[in-house]
């Protein structure tokens, strides 16, 4: 089964310790939300964790194999990584950038096999961008480039997802139908991790919430179990209040402690 | 049109080109008595005029043209950015460096292998120079300064060879490289540097696939499962090969392998993979009608091919960069 599980990592950089003793587990089948405030070491343990820089402890396994020993393609074909920065060097169109995500199946824009062809025009009705498919990305919205980023990662047709605050800087309906993505990709069998910074939609949404603050992992359960009041003040410095609804738990934050 | 229907175009009138650039010289050669002494079937003295004066010519400049098209195509993709080239970054200032100094000091004279091999070596240790500093900057500003600071260099080293220059004909021949020309190349000339230009190009396409997932960046590409440090120095290596082997054949000839790609990159829907090919072609092309272009001129001196390419290729360097929409990267 692929699973990724990383124990004890410790990231330093320039002698300052980033991310220390940090475990981190995803599987199939559950959403899990990575949280903390800016510069806790949320990055830095995600490219620790998934093989992307070498950590200075610890290890990490995907698929039950150390994650530095998997072949980079191999990886890439258990776990899809959908990083922050969502810079594209060229106007490609939509459809060829999606087909990106198969580079780990040896698959190119323009060069795509049956099962890649049908893998990409999955992903773009998934997204809904059937009819952006040909436009050129320099022509879309940030909202459209951020779908256009996840429909790549779920043409990878890995059972993995880590993505690095997919919803940053869009607006609230985008940031639900990002979401509302993941959960379809998590309900169909998949396992997703996600950073990210509202704590409302962390708490609709997650199965799981990793809490991490000053390079720490400091809480990882439920959302019923870890989101309190008491924490969000510990670890994002912010007074809130959080509602029982029975639908859901929501988040109000009141302001700065 | 299709990439596909583009890159037979652009084959087909490299050819036609070539077969053009036979036609010129001081002795005419009507087109039946070109294509027997193409085929080998004219007489004795029309054969050599083509076999070892014009047709090593036009093939020198269509190589030449094909490896700095590439490059430039391969470093573009690289390191995400239309602005980047062989000449523009200082490759080929430094291939034509290393490659002087062996004219200089007449090693070249004394060992036929010792001006491509130096060329290369110059070429590769500015590509690795420059990928050093590729990995600690994301900034393309940057890595063209270095371009400036290493083309100033290398000029600077070259301008104080010519003045230590031993004799006349060693100044002519430094300046020739400097300049760029493919004035009187043989075949064994292209030999020698055949086998970088070749390996080069050869390195360059193999790892086309990894310049498309760069288009995502390098976070995302080696998330997709490239493996960055490989490409990185596969690129380098071979843009380093292919540019010095040009270096070697021709001298610096600049701007070529930025108008290339740019000239055909919407046409193949932006893809770096995609542009790879038909830059390489054109730029082939550009190179054997620039070089007919040199031999129309009037005057009394040929004009150098990389004047000709500069002339043309700078104010497109300069029009890219106006264009683009961020200050930097």
């Amino acid at each position: 089964m692929a699973e990724l599980s990383a124990t004890g990592i410790g990231v330093t950089a320039d002698g300052q310790a980033i991310v220390s003793e940090a475990d981190l587990r995803l599987a199939p089948g559950e959403l899990v939300v990575l949280l903390g405030p800016n510069g806790a070491g949320k990055t830095s343990l995600l490219r620790a964790a998934i093989g992307l820089a070498r950590p200075a402890s610890g290890s990490a396994t995907i698929g039950g194999r150390d994650v530095f020993a998997t072949p980079p393609a191999e990886r890439a074909r258990m776990l899809a990584y959908l990083p922050q920065a969502r810079a594209l060097a060229w106007p490609q169109s939509v459809r060829d950038v999606v087909a990106l995500g198969r580079f780990a199946h040896g698959a190119a824009p323009g060069r795509l096999g049956a099962a890649d062809a049908a893998a990409v025009a999955r992903a773009i009705d998934a997204a809904d961008l059937a009819h952006l498919a040909d436009r050129s990305t320099a022509t879309l919205s940030g909202g459209e480039v951020a779908r256009v980023h996840l429909a790549r990662a779920l043409a990878a047709e890995a059972p993995l997802i880590v993505a690095d605050e997919p919803v940053a800087s869009l607006d609230p309906r985008h940031q639900h139908r990002v979401m509302t993505l993941l959960r379809g990709f998590v309900a169909a069998g998949g396992g997703a991790l996600v950073v990210l910074h509202d704590l409302d939609l962390a708490a609709r949404h997650a199965d799981r919430l990793v809490w991490m603050a000053g390079g720490r992992i400091v809480a990882d359960g439920p959302p019923a179990a870890t989101m309190t009041s008491d924490r969000i003040a510990a670890v994002y410095g912010v007074a809130a209040r959080v509602l029982d609804t029975g639908a859901g738990r929501h988040v109000i934050v009141e302001g700065a402690l | 049109m299709s990439a596909r229907t583009l890159n037979l175009s652009l084959a087909a009138a490299s050819l036609a080109a070539i077969v053009a650039a036979c036609f010129l010289g001081s002795t005419p050669l009507p087109p039946a008595r070109l294509l027997a002494a193409l085929f080998g079937m004219g007489d004795a003295g029309d054969t050599i005029v083509v076999w070892a004066i014009r047709l090593p010519r036009a093939i020198a400049a269509f190589v030449v043209g094909a490896a700095l098209g590439a490059s430039g195509a391969a470093l573009q993709g690289l390191l995400r950015n239309p602005l980047a080239e062989p000449g523009v970054l200082g490759v080929s200032a430094s291939a034509a460096l290393t490659a002087t100094v062996t004219l200089h000091f007449g090693l070249a004279a004394a060992f036929a292998w010792a001006l491509p091999i130096a060329a290369v070596t110059g070429a590769l240790a500015a590509t690795a120079l420059l990928a050093a500093a590729a990995i600690r900057t994301a900034s393309i500003v940057t890595l063209i300064l270095i371009g400036v600071a290493l083309s100033s260099f290398a000029g600077a080293l070259m301008a104080l060879l010519t003045n230590l220059a031993p004799n006349p004909f060693t100044l002519a021949d430094m300046v020739a490289w400097m300049l760029g020309s493919v004035a009187n190349r043989s075949f064994a000339d292209i030999a020698l540097a055949l086998p970088f230009l070749g390996g080069g190009v050869a390195l360059l396409f193999a790892t086309r696939r990894g310049l498309s997932a760069l288009t995502l960046g390098e976070e995302a590409a080696a998330g997709a499962g490239l493996d960055l440090a490989r490409q990185r120095l596969a690129v380098v290596a071979g843009a380093g090969l292919a540019t010095g082997g040009a270096v070697a054949l021709a001298g610096a000839i600049g701007f070529v392998g930025i108008v290339a790609p740019h000239l055909v990159r919407a046409r193949v829907g932006h893809d770096p993979a995609a542009t790879l090919l038909p830059a390489s072609l054109l730029a082939g092309l550009f190179l054997v009608a620039a070089d007919i272009g040199v031999r129309l001129i009037p005057g009394d001196g040929e004009l150098k091919l990389g004047v000709v390419a500069a002339l043309v290729g700078a104010p497109l360097f300069a029009l890219i960069a106006a264009r683009r929409r961020t200050g930097d990267g």
